[in-house]
């Protein structure tokens, strides 16, 4: 039988295979389960559509806050006033008032706090200003940091530091470059140094 | 480092620290400012845990309601007009309530006779539970459930007991927070009854 150099060339090896099979079978896991996603997303949308009314109920029964219940909005309390809050929502709604009338409905009663957003008005403009704001100036100082960090120094910076680096190094080295002299001037370690690194001591405490 | 070369550092350190701390001292006082004008506290919870007197709209007309009363009858509001009204948000599970329901009931005795009418709301409540606290507190004003919650809500409620002074003319006057005794209640009362 003839040896088809070609095809034995691209078989891969034995353990090649198996990678290759566990890629695929990783691959076609990972389709079949966002295929599975997509069709329960699908499902859901398509089988329990709300009516718009409800829709816009929602929207502002998340836009409102509870007047007794710190934080919450009435669409996550479970405390009876905010039931009846949506409920009134909900007549409001079939009344054919706008959302905004909604809106202004509760805050006649309760006051602006019972807006889960503040209104863009006023003193409100400063919460909703200062966030974008602070971000931009932070933005604005990383980038100025990592410019100043990613700059190449003056040639006077250049120089002032060179030559620090150079008094510090030699300073700083001198015993080492000392040892190695040393070392190289009795014709190369020690046999102390070289027992103690075969028994598995690097001979630093010796050193020391 | 030459001296120039140090001064321009310490600019951009000081630069830098402006960028960090003018949105942090904003940020600290808008959150000044904002807990200034909530009060401290962003709400409250169902019972009324300060009690005193609390702001009006001066002049503000009173919302109408119509109340089914304990004995059936249909109680509104705007029929009461040319009478001094007190309306008393309770509830039968709420222990302040439950304190002051005599001083209430002994206040209707004295005052009615004055043209004043006091009406009693029961909110966040059982019907057959409130019911049989106003037959056993010996309340003899009228007195019913706000089933639906929108008497509640359209006096801006936020907690039990609450009370509201309403004068001839329908605008609100007054508003209590919280049991009143019998001295707090007779001042109002007598201030309200003096007025012209």
């Amino acid at each position: 039988m003839p040896y088809d150099t070609r095809c034995a060339r691209q078989a891969p090896a034995p353990g090649a295979m198996t990678h290759v099979a566990s890629v695929r079978r990783l691959a076609a896991a990972s389709l079949a389960s966002s295929a599975a996603a997509l069709a329960l997303l699908a499902c859901t949308t398509a089988v329990s559509p709300l009516p718009e009314s409800e829709q816009r109920a929602q929207a502002i029964d998340n836009s409102l806050i509870c007047p007794i219940c710190p934080g919450e909005t009435i669409d996550r309390s479970q405390v009876q006033l905010a039931k009846d809050m949506q409920v009134i929502v909900r007549e409001l709604i079939a009344e054919g008032r706008s959302d905004e009338e909604i809106l202004q409905f509760f805050v006649d009663r309760y006051g602006e706090r019972v807006l889960a957003a503040p209104p863009r008005e006023g003193f409100h403009w400063l919460v909703w200003g200062l966030p974008p704001a602070g971000m931009a100036l932070g933005l604005l100082a990383l980038f100025w940091v990592t410019q100043l960090m990613g700059r190449r120094p003056t040639e006077a910076q250049d120089s002032t530091l060179r030559q620090a680096q150079g008094e510090r190094g030699d300073a700083d080295l001198s015993p080492y470059l000392q040892q190695v002299e040393r070392e190289l001037g009795d014709g190369g370690p020690s046999d102390e140094w070289r027992g103690s690194r075969l028994r598995g001591n690097d001979g630093l405490e010796e050193d020391a | 480092m030459t001296r120039a070369n140090e001064r321009r550092a310490n600019r951009q350190r000081l630069l830098v620290m402006a960028l960090v701390a003018v949105p942090l001292i904003a940020f600290f006082t808008v959150l000044g400012i904002a807990l200034s004008r909530s009060g401290g506290v962003p709400a409250g919870v169902a019972i009324n845990s300060t009690f005193g007197e609390a702001e009006v709209d001066e002049g503000s007309i009173a919302r109408d309601f119509t109340l089914t009363t304990f004995d059936g009858e249909e109680l509104r509001l705007s029929d009461l007009r040319g009478r001094h009204v007190m309306v008393d948000f309770w509830s039968s599970w709420c222990p302040p309530c439950i304190e002051e329901a005599p001083v209430l009931a002994e206040a209707y005795e004295r005052y009615r006779p004055q043209g004043v009418e006091f009406v009693g709301v029961a909110v966040w409540d059982v019907a057959e539970e409130a019911e049989r606290f106003a037959e056993e507190s010996g309340a003899g004003y009228p007195a019913g459930v706000d089933t639906r919650g929108v008497i509640g809500v359209d006096y801006g409620l936020t907690g039990i007991p609450e009370k509201y002074f309403i004068d001839p003319q329908g605008r609100v006057v007054r508003k209590y927070v919280g049991p009143m005794t019998t001295e707090t209640l007779d001042a109002v009362m007598q201030e309200l009854l003096a007025a012209p």
